[in-house]
């Protein structure tokens, strides 16, 4: 699974957005995902935005899930900034779980179609 | 080659032949002169900030006209939110630079002329829309920084263009020809002319029929034949020359600005965009105006961020940072700082489509951030003083605290709180002379009262814009006064 990290411009950030990006980008590679940043051609987006205005969600396409960060909130809930980048991969890891359960399931009903039929 | 790198920027420049002339000496290599270099470094920034992935958002746009990614400096503005952008991108280069950057009058300039020339060519039946957009499509190839030269010299301010004693006090035609026209004239306050590319001229105010010829807009090579330069002086230039690390207060960026004479300049017809259509010089002049005090919503308040910054750790420095005064002059400087910001985003975010599809902010805001702008600076200013001590002034000279002599006692005695080295104390104080009233002062303080026009032309503006007749019919309903 491929995670994009798109960044925001940068004009007035409340968090350190290339720590952060930094920190997210290792420990996803560790889980064995990819990482892009600044491309939609993703599975999975996190929006990392400085401040409040979100400006890399509102400005960018949003195909893909994703999970915004805007300031110190992840998803529009304030968390303290510690706290940012373990909720992200939390969120990307959930989101990874839920297809994956979705593909076990589709194969599942396939193979049950395939043995009724 | 839509995105030039920071180093093909450099290199680009040290191709020109420019002609420049500063303190009586011509400047042979215009990039490398320890007083020009700091203000190349600034414009040079808007070429790395473009490379970072951090900062694309802002400082890269896809160009309506070939749907590359272009530098936003090379910009038509598409919608309100490209007008945002423009702002936070601008806040964000002072943020950097600490100085003014130079780039974006020719951002305006393109931006004003795109509408015109349209309009233009829709009424009289002209090609310049035409040119304009070939040279725009040049310009956006090529990553070029271009001067936006509007500022005549002006001459007797009591008389209209063609009563001046000399006629070359404005910029003017002086002869047409089959293949081009010839120019005369000097434009001043030329802010990054030696970093640039192009120039990009504009008329200055608004002509009249007898003023025809003055009627002017053009673009030429910033290296032409018949174009020179003199170089304005900044307050302590000089330490430049000194070698040193911090004396300078900002040793790395900076800025210029330069008398720019064209000295009877040929101009071909393809490069023309307005010759002696008057009627349409008004509305080339109000919108760049408009787009240039929209700008000092966002790169004044960069510097501001930096100058707030320095003032904060000077208090610190000196042990005075818990003072309810200070916290409260603090807070005060930020106020005004977002206050000029909310103008500069209030105004973009008001902006409106033109008939050549790209968007022209609110003018009656874009002047009330002009305006703030030329209070709110000094304002800051002052309080950035208050928190400094008279030491930002008074203090000996970087080359004192490194003399074995003298540096200990400067060590000893310029201390304050004893964590902080007294060399980072003198550095932050330097900075502040140098925003308050050095090199950097020229961009903070005075441009911010004269850029973009001094204060009393956009209070002509808000007069003009301001809508009062519908403020007395509002009053006449309430207080029960028949229409
Ligand atoms: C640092 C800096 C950078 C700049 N960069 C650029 C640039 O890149 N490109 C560019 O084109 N311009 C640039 N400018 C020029 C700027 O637009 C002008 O300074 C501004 O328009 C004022 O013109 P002036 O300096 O000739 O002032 P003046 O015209 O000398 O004005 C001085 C005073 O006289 C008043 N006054 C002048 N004429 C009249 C009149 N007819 N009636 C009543 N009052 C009058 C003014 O309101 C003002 O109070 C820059 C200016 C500065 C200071
Ligand atoms: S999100 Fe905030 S910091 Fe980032 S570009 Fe937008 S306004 Fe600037």
């Amino acid at each position: 699974m491929t995670v994009g990290i798109q960044f925001c411009g940068g004009c007035n950030p409340r968090i350190d957005r290339g720590q952060i990006a930094l920190e997210l980008q290792k420990a996803l590679v560790d889980m064995g995902f990819d990482v892009v940043f600044n491309s939609p051609d993703a599975d999975f987006m996190v929006f990392l935005s400085g401040c409040l205005s979100g400006c890399a969600f509102k400005y960018n396409p949003k195909d893909p899930p994703y999970v915004t960060v805007a300031a110190a909130t992840v998803d529009g809930a304030e968390v303290p900034a510690k706290r940012i980048v373990p909720e992200v991969l939390m969120k990307v890891r959930k989101y990874y779980e839920r297809l994956e359960t979705e593909i076990r399931k589709e194969d599942h009903e396939r193979r049950d179609g395939a043995e009724t039929g | 080659m839509p995105l030039k790198t920071p180093e093909q920027y450099e290199e680009s420049l040290r191709k020109m032949n420019f002609k420049v002339y500063l303190m009586g000496e011509e400047v042979k290599n215009v990039v490398d002169h320890p007083i020009i270099r700091p203000s190349m470094n600034s414009v040079k920034m808007t070429y790395t900030l473009a490379q970072d992935p951090q900062h694309a958002e802002l400082m890269t746009a896809t160009s309506s006209l070939t749907g590359k990614k272009i530098n936003r400096f090379c910009h038509l503005h598409q919608s309100p939110e490209d007008l945002v952008k423009k702002v936070k991108m601008q806040r964000l280069m002072g943020q950097k630079t600490a100085a003014c950057f130079q780039r974006c009058v020719g951002m305006d300039a393109i931006n004003a002329m795109d509408s015109t020339t349209f309009e233009m060519d829709k009424k009289l039946g002209t090609e310049y829309h035409k040119r304009f957009r070939s040279f725009l499509l040049k310009m956006q190839e090529e990553d070029w920084t271009v001067d936006g030269a509007m500022t005549d010299v002006k001459g007797d301010r009591g008389l209209t263009p063609g009563k001046q004693a000399d006629p070359d006090l404005f910029c003017r035609i002086v002869e047409r020809r089959e293949d081009g026209i010839v120019v005369r004239g000097c434009k001043a306050h030329q802010t990054g002319a030696v970093n640039s590319h192009w120039v990009l001229v504009m008329p200055t105010l608004t002509m009249s029929k007898e003023d025809a010829d003055f009627a002017l807009s053009f673009v030429a090579p910033a290296d032409a034949e018949g174009i020179f330069y003199i170089l304005g002086r900044q307050s302590c230039d000089t330490r430049k020359l000194e070698g040193g690390q911090f004396d300078m207060g900002n040793k790395e960026f900076g800025g210029h600005e330069a008398m720019m004479i064209f000295d009877n300049l040929f101009v071909p017809w393809e490069n023309v965009f307005m010759c002696g259509e008057y009627e349409f010089s008004g509305a080339l002049v109000e919108r760049f105006a408009g787009y240039h005090r929209q700008s000092y919503g966002g790169c004044k308040v960069g510097v501001g961020d930096v100058l707030i910054g320095a003032a904060a750790l000077a208090a610190d420095y000196n042990g005075a940072n818990k003072a309810s005064h200070v916290k409260d002059k603090l807070i005060e400087m930020m106020h005004l700082n977002e206050t000029l910001y909310a103008c500069g985003i209030a105004c973009s975010a008001e902006g409106h489509k033109t008939a050549s599809g790209n968007y022209l902010i609110d003018l009656l805001l874009a002047n009330v951030c002009k305006q703030n702008v030329t209070r709110f600076p000094y304002e800051i200013a002052r309080l950035a003083e208050d928190i400094a001590g008279g030491l930002m002034v008074t203090m000996p000279s970087e080359k004192d605290l490194r003399n074995p002599v003298t540096g200990k006692y400067i060590e000893k005695y310029l201390q304050g709180i004893p964590s902080v080295p007294t060399e980072h104390r003198m550095r932050i104080l330097r900075l502040i002379e140098n925003i308050t009233l050095g090199t950097a002062a020229v961009g903070y303080r005075t441009e911010s009262m004269h850029g973009a026009g001094s204060p009393q032309a956009q209070r002509i503006m808000i007069s003009r814009q301001g809508n009062l007749e519908q403020k007395k019919a509002l009053a006449k309903k309430i207080a029960g006064i028949p229409a």
